[in-house]
């Protein structure tokens, strides 16, 4: 299981990855995020919509509600321009972490 | 016999009663609730197990309500920092115009004008400061950049910043004076005053304030 701080860090740059791929929902991506990390990242369920109205409010989403399947409302979201920029960033300073990590660790082996 | 339907309305009720006052957040989670309870479902759940394990995992109502306030608190801040950086630049710009009429006639600025005139262009660098933190907060950026600068060393920092301030009165104080005896203000001396005051809060922020701060 990812320790909380790494949780939290992370949460911003998977749901904005999560939305490059097309709009979403809550629910959705809470499920995504599980089967993609192996349920290795768990967000508490609610505690994901904070986020979202957070992030909504800063430019980088937008949302709309709309119907399910079974004709429930449901809310939906999807990437504002703002959003694609972050998501850049993001993952260039992730991958600089990553790369730097597995640099030292493959030192460590030779 | 459990009733689904019940046990939501009392759970949007617990919700409800731990301030989750705003719609949209409820509606929200009841759709993820009846997603997740439907998932549980198809997995062989019976309807209360169901239900009792999904509205535990969505988090307890008070936490909950926390998180939704400090999303609208951060919002809220942005907005009012907006608001009085506009009221702030127009008043500023309101109160530069009768010193700034007066200078370009006579070429000196009359005591209460020259007072107004200090004030309007305070308040136009202090709008403009609140715009900064708005529009170009420094964490938005990288946090990487921030770890590279070093911080420079707090002792020459304070000596810089007392020989910026000595600098800074040595420029104020002429015109002061004239303003004192004279009940105004020539041209040039303004020029030097203001540029005295830019010293000044140079070198007391240089002085007084420490590199790290915590971002908040």
């Amino acid at each position: 299981m990812l320790n909380k701080e790494l949780v939290a860090a992370s949460t911003e740059p998977l749901i904005l990855s999560l939305l490059a791929g097309g709009e979403s929902y809550g629910y959705a991506l809470t499920q995504e995020v599980k089967r993609l990390s192996g349920d290795k990242i768990e967000w508490t369920d609610g505690m994901l919509y904070p986020v979202l109205h957070r992030m909504e409010r800063r430019g980088l989403i937008k949302s709309r509600w709309g119907e399910s399947e079974t004709g429930r409302k449901r809310k939906y979201y999807s990437l504002k321009k703002n959003g694609k920029t972050a998501m850049a960033r993001h993952h260039e300073q992730w991958s600089l972490v990553h790369s730097v990590l597995a640099g030292l660790r493959k030192e460590q082996y030779v | 016999m459990f009733d689904l339907e019940q046990s939501l309305a009392d759970w949007r009720q617990q919700m409800l009663a731990a301030g989750l006052q705003t719609p949209v957040p409820l509606e929200e989670l009841e759709s993820h609730l009846r997603d997740e309870i439907e998932r549980q479902m198809e997995s062989g759940l019976n309807a209360q197990t169901a239900f009792e394990i999904s509205s535990r995992q969505i988090g307890h109502p008070q936490t909950l309500n926390r998180e939704f306030k400090k999303s609208e608190r951060a919002f809220m801040n942005r907005t009012a920092k907006i608001y009085t950086g506009i009221i702030g630049l127009s008043a500023g710009a309101a109160l530069l115009i009768p010193g700034s009429i007066q200078l370009r006639d006579e070429l000196v600025m009359a005591n209460g004008r020259l007072g107004l005139w200090l004030i309007g262009a305070f308040l136009l660098c202090w709008s403009s400061a609140l715009f900064q933190q708005v529009f170009f907060p420094k964490t938005f950026n990288s946090e990487f950049d921030e770890a590279k600068k070093k911080p420079a060393k707090q002792p020459v920092k304070t000596g810089a910043g007392m020989v910026v301030l000595l600098i800074g009165a040595a420029l104020v104080m002429p015109a002061v004076a004239q303003a004192w005896q004279k009940d105004g203000v020539e041209f040039a001396a303004l020029g030097r005053m203001v540029f005295g005051f830019a010293l000044l809060i140079t070198g007391s922020l240089l002085t007084f304030c420490p590199y790290q701060k915590s971002r908040a």
